[in-house]
């Protein structure tokens, strides 16, 4: 067993533009860039303006960087597959809520 | 590590051969029963609840009910064909950062884990392509867990555990940890758990366990975002005549005006009475769906009644409306 004090993860939109970057080990002009190609959104902006980011959006990061980096997806395809497995997880909850 | 076979028709009290809407049936009156809420033990309600949920969370759902069928003969063999992850570890193996973990305290069972969480909790298992020996993180982890609808409503902390194994030493090791479920937790959204995925390879820092909520069957509500629904049966008389109805939330009863003349599947909005929306204080909405249901049994005064209304009414539903 160990610790049962781990750390537990703020909720919300709790990350801004440099340390969602460095959670995924990437440069925070790739996520920009991500931005620009509508490939993620922040979850929220603060009241001056800048971008935050909850788990959502940083498990959504590692999901690119996953399928650029295993699978060599292009800004196309990746915006593809994205949309698909949205789709996908849309309708799997949609069909839960329907039950 | 064996898990125990979870009979799921038992758990609802309904037959093999049960219809959609049966075992729907059976599991709301027994999720009122056994509510946390409402029950007499709470101690055992609780599990009791949990155990009524996942058995619905796989009956409710052909996919999950045929898989269940086809596994129900054979589940014993099927274990043998498709190792469980933790059954799988091959210390000194080929490495590999496909996942060895098993959870406990996500609110589902042994059983439920193995046959129907399935890829979800395999995260990203492939590493990227690049030289074996440079250190790498390890890969996230991906995991539901349960959360009942009062859980969400009001936030909790919820003790997990984790089973992995550590490759170098080919030990199992346990991680537990508390999670926290935020005021609000929609379904679908997913919890991050820093550090707790795959340990990093190489020296690399470990992945990151991500939870994803689902939230349990409720016998009287079901939530879509933040939004919270409940179907209210109604009399005729009642959409007719109009009349007030006191109808449950998550936070206590209210009162609700139904407007005369209301129609079957119209929905009215109460505002913020559904789940919280993050630090602000706002709230989602409460939609309550009217659902008209009509007599099946009438006694003969009843009949001579309805006789008359049909006799005197000048209703005529089928009759298009005039430009």
């Amino acid at each position: 067993m160990t610790t049962p004090d781990s750390p537990s993860p703020e909720h919300g939109p709790a990350y801004t533009l440099d340390i969602i970057a460095s959670a995924c080990g990437i440069s925070s002009q790739t996520v920009v860039h991500y931005h620009e190609q509508g490939l993620l959104s922040p979850a929220s902006l603060d009241e001056s303006g800048t971008a935050l980011y909850d788990d959502d959006c940083l498990h959504r990061l590692r999901r690119i960087e996953h399928l650029r980096e295993t699978y060599a997806l292009e800004t196309a395809a990746l915006r593809l597959t994205l949309d698909l497995m949205d789709e996908v997880e849309r309708l799997r909850s949609e069909l839960r809520h329907r039950r | 590590m064996p898990v125990e076979f979870q009979d799921y028709y038992s758990t609802l009290g309904v037959s093999r051969e049960a219809t959609e809407d049966e075992i729907k049936k059976a599991f709301r009156k027994l999720a009122r029963k056994h509510h946390p809420d409402v029950a007499a033990d709470k101690s055992t309600a609780e599990a009791k609840f949990k155990e009524i949920n996942e058995a619905y969370e796989v009956l409710g759902d052909p996919e999950k009910r045929r898989k269940y069928d086809q596994l129900g003969a054979r589940w014993q063999d099927a274990a043998a064909d498709q190792p469980h992850p933790s059954q799988s570890w091959q210390p000194g193996g080929p490495e590999s950062e496909s996942q060895d973990f098993h959870f406990t305290g996500t609110g589902f069972s042994d059983f439920f884990e193995q046959y129907f969480t399935g890829a979800s909790h395999h995260g990203y298992a492939q590493p990227p392509p690049g030289p074996s020996n440079r250190p790498r993180r390890g890969s996230d982890v991906e995991g539901d867990i349960l959360v009942t609808l009062e859980e969400a409503m009001h936030g909790t902390t919820r003790p997990i555990s984790l089973q992995t194994l550590n490759r170098q030493t080919g030990q199992r090791e346990t991680q537990s940890f508390q999670v926290r479920i935020p005021p609000g937790a929609t379904d679908g959204r997913r919890i991050r758990v820093p550090a707790q995925g795959s340990p990093g390879i190489a020296g690399g820092p470990p992945g990151d366990l991500f939870l994803r909520v689902r939230h349990a069957a409720h016998p009287d509500f079901t939530t879509r975002d933040t939004d919270l629904h409940h179907e209210l049966p109604l009399a005729p008389w009642e959409a007719v005549l109009g009349t007030e109805v006191i109808v449950p939330t998550l936070d206590g009863s209210i009162k609700l005006r139904i407007p005369p003349g209301s129609e079957n599947g119209q929905k009215l909005r109460v505002r913020s009475r559904g789940l919280p929306k993050g630090k602000t204080g706002e709230r989602g909405d409460f939609f309550v769906t009217l659902d008209l249901r009509t007599p099946s049994i009438l006694t003969d005064e009843e009949r001579a009644l309805w006789e008359k209304l049909r006799d005197t009414s000048s209703f005529q539903p089928r009759k298009s409306p005039t430009p």
